[in-house]
């Protein structure tokens, strides 16, 4: 035997030339069949082997792709937190660095900074100011346009004279002013420093003090005041701080001048002007008209809701100052640029106000109306919020769709409808954001992934809550679980596949639920046992029992007929009858389930429930009250054990693919032996 | 503490002004502390003070030596604001610094709208005569033209450092004599201005 199996695993092996060794070797007839045997369990061996292996193989498969789904949901995770990172860094840099925050909004026109971002720091900046102002008592409204708070801190105000110590005062840096503050005596209220002066940058001057420790001077023409800060880091900084913010603040003044000495593009300005004598003659250039009046126009387009056009008429002017970046001076170029740019905010604000979810507004065609706010602020570079919103959009679209669903009624028929109505906006959603909205755009992907993973745990949050109550049977569940599986995969013809959360999510109700039916069902079995007679199944009439012989037949019991006695009995007894009834239904029910995570449940409760039965007859066996129905009790037992449980674990193997089933193997070795024991005992 | 008695010596604000690397913080180091820099750290804006004697009289001189750097141009006028009398530096060695002194004078006339404002022109590094390239006799008179003394300079050896601290101050303390005279008949300071904004325009 041995030896054959090792030929046969051999790469040259030929069986031609196997069999004619073979029949060489062997004398007579007798010992050619015992050869023939020996190859045909050999050949059964192996075939149980290839079994084993395809399903150790299938069982690794499913773990694999289990992995997968795993390791793919971890990946948009980890795609997302990037995105958001990256946006986080952005925010962070345009919140410290001072100048660029400034020549952001000029020279940055196509800067990718999305208005997320911008939303941030601004929300941020008007927060500071805000908060400067309960803090500072008698303070003027501090919240100007662009107006950031730079710096900040105390200081101790020195006679400017005589060097020495006059007061405790705090002081703040900000883009275009600076304010010096006193300490209030007594604090009530958030406020703690009292206003006292304010400065416009422009006229102001700072001074290191060399030959006083840790001093400076401003020059507030004519009033000159003196600072001493805590040590020289802080000294330096309050120097550097204020250098930048002079400096910055120039270069933005300039821009405004720019404006002011180019006529032709004058008119469409609203800028504030800043007029000085002392500029420089600038040579005038000649601008396309439509180029001109840009600012003017968008304007009038987007109060027309004329959005595309807006947009067009934008990606045109962008177009054309790159094209011409080096024959438009520089200062118009920004101050064209900064309008454009401004022009651009506005419009992104109007077109996300647009798609903001509010309660008056209808929500039928939500996506359609979305579509096109959604398509100009991609090509206004600004996927991410707009992705955002859109998401919004998608999560009130699909909770008003399913706020339609009629929660009264059966269970199942709510589930099905619920889930149907769930699936069926998520397919339609999916279309519009993969396809139409935001097509090759991998973050906005992620986005999506982590949004309908979130929907669908809602979704299933409330599906379980209707499904697990106590009433609830298993066929039902199953029924249920069919529907949103099936559901499920037509979402997954899409690309999303939401079966493993869904699968995750009824892991522990469906566990309980399992568990409460094997109780519930080997109850019911001892209950049964302590009523039944032992008797054969009277149906009365021939009819009758001719509807159960179809009945089994139809199950697959082929010979049920042979169990037949006179025209109405059946030598099997009700409670058979009734229990093979029971476990096909359950058996058929857990099949629906079957799930690598469920596994251990079901095996476990189509053991127990099988286990109970049989552990009933065994005792009836031994219950002397039955002595004498002892035929009919092994007659139901073979039936049961014989027939039944194989009858059973095809219908298993057939499902799971599992064909050597661990509990068939435990319940033939604990419970296969019982009948034929006993019964030669008492024959 | 406020009402401190005490006489305090008269502040006289003096503002250095001039292009970059002409030696106005060499100057001003060299008055100050009797040492000379050898190496260049371009100046932001510092300021230094001083008890001296002038003339038997103690007082109190402000020195505010500024940026000569070109990309410090555009803030200037708040500092010139304050001052009360100006050096006004270049560098014997560069031509283009005392050709900038016009703008330097420009500016700080417009600032000051008074044409009279104390005020020197300094040619510095006097102690490098091999590399001349300013002639005493151009700045003296583009100085004769303005109406100011011309000081040649030497921060290196210290030759007409105190001199030109000292005239300046000297001229600032008779502008404010003047100046209270002169406020009981604003008439002529008026007129003085007048005349400057006829100047310009
Ligand atoms: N030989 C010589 N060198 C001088 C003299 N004055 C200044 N220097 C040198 O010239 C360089 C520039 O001098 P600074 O005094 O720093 O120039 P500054 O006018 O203050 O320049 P900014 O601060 O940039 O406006 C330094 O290396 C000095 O050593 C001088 O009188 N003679
Ligand atoms: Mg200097």
């Amino acid at each position: 035997m041995e030896s054959l199996i090792k030929s046969v695993g051999e790469n040259d092996y030929k069986p031609e030339k196997y069999v004619k060794e073979l029949s060489q070797r062997c004398m007579g007839p007798e010992e050619l069949l015992q050869q023939k045997t020996n190859v045909e369990s050999l050949g059964e061996q192996i075939n149980t082997m290839l079994k084993k292996n395809v399903f150790y193989n299938y069982t690794q498969f499913i773990d694999t792709a289990k992995e997968i789904a795993n390791l793919e949901g971890e990946m948009y995770q980890l795609s997302h937190l990037l995105t958001e990172q990256a946006s986080l860094l952005n925010s962070l840099a345009s919140s410290t660095v001072v100048s660029e925050q400034i020549s952001n909004s000029g020279k940055d026109v196509n800067g990718d900074q999305n208005a997320e971002v911008d939303n941030v720091v601004e929300e941020k900046r008007v927060q500071k100011l805000l908060n400067i102002m309960e803090r500072v008592e008698n303070c003027n409204n501090l919240d100007v346009p662009d107006r950031k708070c730079l710096h900040e801190g105390d200081l101790l105000e020195l006679d400017p004279i005589e060097n020495t110590p006059v007061q405790r005062i705090h002081c703040y840096l900000f883009t275009d002013i600076c304010i010096v503050a006193s300490w209030l005596s007594s604090r009530h209220g958030p406020a703690r420093y009292r206003f006292q002066s304010i400065y416009d940058l422009c006229n102001l001057a700072v001074v290191n003090i060399k030959d006083i420790k840790n001093a400076f001077k401003l020059l507030a023409f004519p009033e000159t005041r003196v600072f001493q800060a805590p040590n020289t880091g802080l000294k330096n900084d309050w120097l550097s701080k204020f250098e930048v913010a002079k400096k910055s603040q120039i270069s933005v003044e300039n821009k405004m001048k720019g404006t002011t000495e180019h006529k032709t593009i004058q008119r469409a300005d609203s800028i504030q002007l800043v007029h000085n004598s002392f500029e420089p003659e600038i040579p005038e250039i000649e601008l396309p008209e439509w180029l001109v009046d840009l600012a003017d126009d968008l304007d009038v387009l987007i109060a027309q809701r004329h959005f595309e056009d807006a947009n067009v008429l934008i990606s045109k002017a962008k177009f054309y100052l790159e094209e011409h970046n080096d024959q438009i001076p520089i200062f118009i170029d920004l101050e064209i640029k900064a309008k454009l740019e401004d022009r651009i905010q506005k419009l992104t604000l109007v077109l996300t106000n647009e798609l903001q979810v509010s309660p008056d507004k209808s929500h039928k065609g939500g996506l359609r109306a979305a579509r096109r706010a959604v398509r100009i602020l991609n090509q206004l570079d600004k996927s991410s919020q707009a992705c955002d919103l859109f998401l919004k959009v998608c999560s009130n679209l699909l909770k008003s769709q399913l706020q339609y669903v009629q929660r009264d009624g059966a269970m199942s028929t709510f589930v099905k409808k619920y889930s149907m109505v769930f699936f069926g906006t998520t397919i339609e959603i999916t279309h519009e954001f993969l396809y139409k909205a935001f097509p090759n755009s991998p973050a906005c992907s992620s986005a999506f992934i982590l949004w309908t993973i979130q929907e669908v745990n809602d979704f299933m949050v409330v599906l379980n809550k209707h499904m697990f109550v106590p009433q609830t049977s298993l066929s039902n569940l199953s029924e249920c679980i069919k529907v949103i599986h099936k559901n499920c995969q037509e979402l997954c013809d899409y690309g999303i596949d939401l079966q493993f959360q869904i699968d995750g999510q009824l892991r522990i109700p469906l566990t309980k639920s399992i568990n409460d039916v094997k109780e519930k069902t080997i109850e019911v079995i001892k209950m049964r046992f302590s009523e039944d007679k032992w008797k054969p199944f009277n149906l009365k009439t021939k009819q009758q029992r001719d509807k159960l012989v179809e009945e089994f037949k139809n199950y697959g019991f082929s010979n049920i007929e042979s169990y037949n006695q006179g025209d109405s009995w059946i030598m099997l007894t009700q409670n058979t009858i009734t229990f093979t009834r029971t476990y096909l239904l359950l058996l058929n029910d857990c099949l629906v389930f079957y799930s690598p995570d469920l596994v251990n449940a079901i095996d476990q409760l189509l053991y127990e429930v099988f286990a109970a039965h049989c552990n009933n007859i065994k005792s009836s066996i031994k219950n002397k009250n039955f002595v004498n129905d002892i035929n009919i009790i092994t007659t139901n037992a073979r039936f049961i054990l014989d027939i039944f449980l194989s009858h059973c674990f095809k219908i298993y193997s057939e499902s799971t693919g599992n064909t050597n089933p661990k509990i068939h193997k435990r319940l033939k070795s604990e419970f296969g032996v019982i009948p034929t024991q006993n019964i030669t005992g008492y024959i | 503490m406020k009402k401190n008695n005490v006489q305090q010596p008269a502040l006289h604000k003096v503002i250095m002004v001039g292009s970059g690397g002409v030696g106005k913080s060499a100057l001003t180091l060299q008055f100050m502390y009797d040492e000379f820099v050898e190496d260049y750290e371009p100046t932001k804006a510092d300021s230094y003070r001083k008890k001296v004697v002038l003339d038997g009289e103690e007082v109190q001189i402000d020195i505010l030596d500024t940026a000569g750097q070109e990309d410090y141009a555009a803030i200037r006028d708040n500092y010139f604001r304050s001052g009360e009398g100006f050096l006004c530096v270049f560098s014997i060695t560069e031509d283009d610094s005392f050709q900038a002194t016009m703008e330097f004078r420009e500016q700080i006339l417009r600032v000051k709208n008074d044409d009279n404002i104390p005020f020197l022109l300094v040619g510095n590094k006097g102690d490098l005569t091999d590399k001349r390239k300013v002639s005493l006799n151009e700045a003296q008179s583009r100085a004769q033209e303005w109406g100011v003394p011309y000081v040649e300079t030497s921060a290196k050896t210290r030759d007409n450092v105190d001199k030109v601290f000292f005239d300046l101050m000297r001229e600032i303390r008779a502008r404010k004599k003047e100046d209270v005279k002169g406020a009981n008949g604003r008439g002529k300071e008026k007129g003085r201005r007048k005349k400057l904004k006829c100047n310009l325009l």
